[in-house]
């Protein structure tokens, strides 16, 4: 009965135009439903609702006085008004209150451009200030609290940032203290911030008062473009977009894309900010061919050579597939290795962890390092082939008759549980690693090929959630490197004369759809950016 | 007919008395400057110069504070404005939190400069103007970037060399 109720949907009219929703929605809520937008600070989809910032106040029918609409629950046959003259008047005391003591330092403030102070001081065109300068109450400015600068004089207190800390972290580090003009937001011991997931509180602060040190000065926002994509630093898979100057066509920032089935609007400190290793020191950025400890620069070319004349016998190989490849270089990479006749596959995960379905710390965080370990079984299912793990490896490894590993797809600096896979083969195999870093575990290895890395790449991924994500390349391949695509392309033809065919993941997207795993139609394009759920694997 | 409506008069057609005409008007010239060189209007260019206006658009200054400092707060107004896309800002976190940021490195590629003054306008703090220096010709490509030393001295240039013919 009462389930009956509560999906009765009430009518509510905003701005004259009528929506249905919940009865459990706020008037707020009905008109982000209806497409109307109404100025906030407070409000945060994700986060309790406070009612401070007074920015979203609105007419409601015959009600003698404006209403938040963040914290007014709709009502049948309500009418409100988010626009009139009333409700502007309204909405501009408000703001011009936040900024009586606001320094409007937007030059120097790295959130100019998305900040919603600026827009709306915009678009108020509040910009003749009733208060003197010097009446302004100062407060600490550029204040180190680690990986977050806090700039004190900017904050608005809208409480966002407290109710993240207190509802999703439970760290509670960040405090308002003191009363009225004089209330200052800061870390209660004056200490740094304690949690995993500071990097939220930049991009929540409605303005400048907490700016990323990661990504402090680096660009002015205006001057990047930001591509949809997913995190591959751990097996949650949380929705990001990946912000890149198109002229320089560099990467300067990883940032939540609000996604209420995996992520929230939340990403964690490691999916935001490793990305570094992209443009870092010990990136590889030629094949390299290492003999007697001496390594030499080498090229693709000859790579691809000496691997077409090791396949011609391939019972004496071994494939090496990590999880942090796509859905579509498994299928590139095993289909094309399978019609050359090699029989062992070995999936390199981090298998102390790979059963764990759910984040160790209750928010986000998985302990499988690896984005797609769950694609990788489904992948394998649907080609019907078998894959082994690392004592099936040193089984394989006691039979005698191997003589070449290859292994594809090791991304990062930090993929130590890589290392017993490596440490399985014997001295007399040669291994061949395709991986995006240098690393000193891989110290044994004949040959290191650049990988591309998951910024570089197009593919999908199935997350821990058992979700089908796309993630979209979003700068161009950092020197010579290249995906399992290119390289399963060019070892077929033992050379290096003609390039993999370009967009390649679309076609072997395509087959994907064609195999029952999805289980229902999709397209490369219209892929809906927040995944698909797929069906259980049996 | 219809020839003879486009011909040109008789005394076109001999061109003597345009010849004579012309010739009338360089003669004229060369003996006013003979006789009244004060009345040329060539500059004797390097050893004399023109008395450019103070609004004329050279190179840019990067203006200082009473302290020295670099007054540009590396806002990227300027390089956001620029049409030539010739501002190229490094900013870096400035050890006062008072002044908070600045830039480590400001380069302007004078080659592609259209000297538009833009950048000028679009600058908050009066931090860039547009010189009056003109005579900017070099002989290496690399040289036309004036890095932010280059334009912070640009401001102690002086037209104390110009004297007006
Ligand atoms: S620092 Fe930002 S998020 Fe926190 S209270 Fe101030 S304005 Fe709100
Ligand atoms: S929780 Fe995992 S997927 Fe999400 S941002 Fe962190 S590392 Fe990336
Ligand atoms: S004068 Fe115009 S073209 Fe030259 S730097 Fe300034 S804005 Fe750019
Ligand atoms: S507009 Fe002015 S303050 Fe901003 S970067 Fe340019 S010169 Fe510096
Ligand atoms: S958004 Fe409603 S009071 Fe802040």
């Amino acid at each position: 009965m009462s389930t009956d109720v509560a999906v009765k949907k009430v009518s509510v009219t905003i701005d004259d135009k009528k929506v249905e929703v919940t009865p459990d929605k706020t008037v707020f809520q009905a008109a982000v439903e209806a497409g109307i937008f109404v100025p906030h600070y407070c409000y945060h989809p994700d986060l309790s609702i406070a009612g401070v910032c007074r920015m979203c106040l609105v007419e409601v029918d015959n009600a003698p006085k404006l209403q938040i609409s963040c914290n007014t629950p709709v009502r049948d046959g309500m009418v409100v008004r988010t626009s009139s003259d009333k409700a502007r008047q309204a909405q501009k005391g408000s703001l011009e209150l936040h900024l009586i003591n606001h320094p409007v330092d937007c030059p120097i403030c790295d959130k100019a451009g998305e900040c919603k102070l600026q827009d709306f001081y915009r678009e108020f065109g509040l910009y003749k200030s009733r208060v003197e300068l010097e009446d302004k109450v100062h407060k600490p400015k550029a204040k180190d609290i680690g990986t977050i600068v806090l700039d004190a004089e900017r904050c608005i207190l809208c409480t966002r940032c407290t109710r993240f800390t207190h509802e999703v972290t439970h760290t509670d580090e960040l405090v308002i203290v003191n009363r009225g003009n004089r209330s200052e937001l800061k870390t209660y011991d004056d200490g740094p911030l304690r949690n995993d997931y500071t990097g939220n509180l930049a991009d929540i602060c409605p303005v400048g008062a907490l700016t990323a040190r990661d990504f402090r000065f680096q660009q002015r926002v205006w001057f990047l473009e930001k591509k949809n994509s997913v995190c591959t630093m751990c097996a949650r898979g949380c929705n990001t977009t990946v912000s890149v100057n198109p002229k320089t066509k560099k990467l300067y920032r990883v940032e939540p894309r609000r996604n209420p089935e995996v992520n929230k609007s939340w990403i964690c400190d490691t999916g935001r900010w490793r990305y570094h290793y992209v443009y870092g020191e010990s990136r590889l950025r030629t094949p390299e061919k290492i003999s007697d400890g001496r390594v030499l620069e080498s090229t693709w070319h000859q790579a691809f050579g000496e691997m077409k004349r090791a396949l011609e016998d391939p019972s004496g190989i071994v494939i090496g597939l990590s999880t942090q490849l796509t859905n579509e270089e498994i299928l590139e990479l095993v289909l094309s290795f399978k019609e050359s006749g090699v029989k062992h596959f070995v999936r390199i995960v981090d298998e102390q962890v790979i059963e764990e379905r759910s984040p160790w710390d209750g928010v986000l965080k998985h302990r499988d390092h690896t984005p797609n370990a769950e694609g990788f079984a489904r992948m394998f299912s649907m080609m019907n082939t078998k894959f082994l793990d690392c004592a099936g490896l040193a089984a394989l490894v006691g039979e005698g008759n191997l003589r070449h590993a290859w292994f594809f797809g090791l991304e990062g600096e930090d993929v130590s549980w890589a290392s017993r896979f490596v440490e399985a083969l014997p001295e007399g195999v040669s291994l061949t690693l395709h991986a995006t870093s240098r690393l000193p575990i891989w110290e044994r290895a004949q040959w290191l090929l650049p990988a591309a890395s998951a910024f570089e790449k197009s593919g999908t991924m199935v997350n821990a959630l058992g979700r089908l994500q796309r993630l979209q390349a979003a700068i161009p391949r950092v020197s010579l490197a290249r995906d399992g695509h290119a390289v399963a392309f060019g070892v077929q033809r033992g050379a290096d004369r003609d390039a993999a065919p370009e967009a390649r993941h679309v076609d072997l997207f395509e087959k994907l759809i064609a195999a029952p795993l999805l289980g229902r139609e999709q397209v490369w394009k219209k892929l809906d950016p927040m995944g698909v759920a797929l069906k259980e694997r049996s | 007919m219809k020839r003879s409506k486009y011909r040109l008069p008789l005394s076109q057609r001999i061109y003597l008395i345009a010849i004579l005409k012309g010739m009338g008007i360089t003669a004229r010239h060369f003996f006013t400057n003979l006789l009244r060189p004060g009345r040329m209007p060539n500059v004797g260019y390097p050893e004399k110069r023109r008395n450019y206006s103070p609004r004329f658009r050279g190179l840019q200054i990067l203006t200082v504070k009473p302290n020295g400092e670099i007054r540009c707060t590396a806002c990227m107004l300027c390089a956001t404005a620029c049409p030539a896309d010739c501002i190229h800002i490094t900013a870096a976190e400035h050890p006062n939190p008072e002044v908070e940021k600045f830039p480590k490195e400001f380069n302007i590629d004078m080659l592609r400069c259209v000297f538009c003054g833009m950048c000028e306008e679009a600058c908050p703090v009066d931090a860039i103007r547009m010189g009056t220096r003109y005579e900017l010709a070099n002989f290496e490509r690399n040289q036309f970037i004036y890095t932010k030393d280059d334009l912070m001295r640009a401001g102690n240039y002086t037209q104390s060399r110009v004297t007006r013919p």
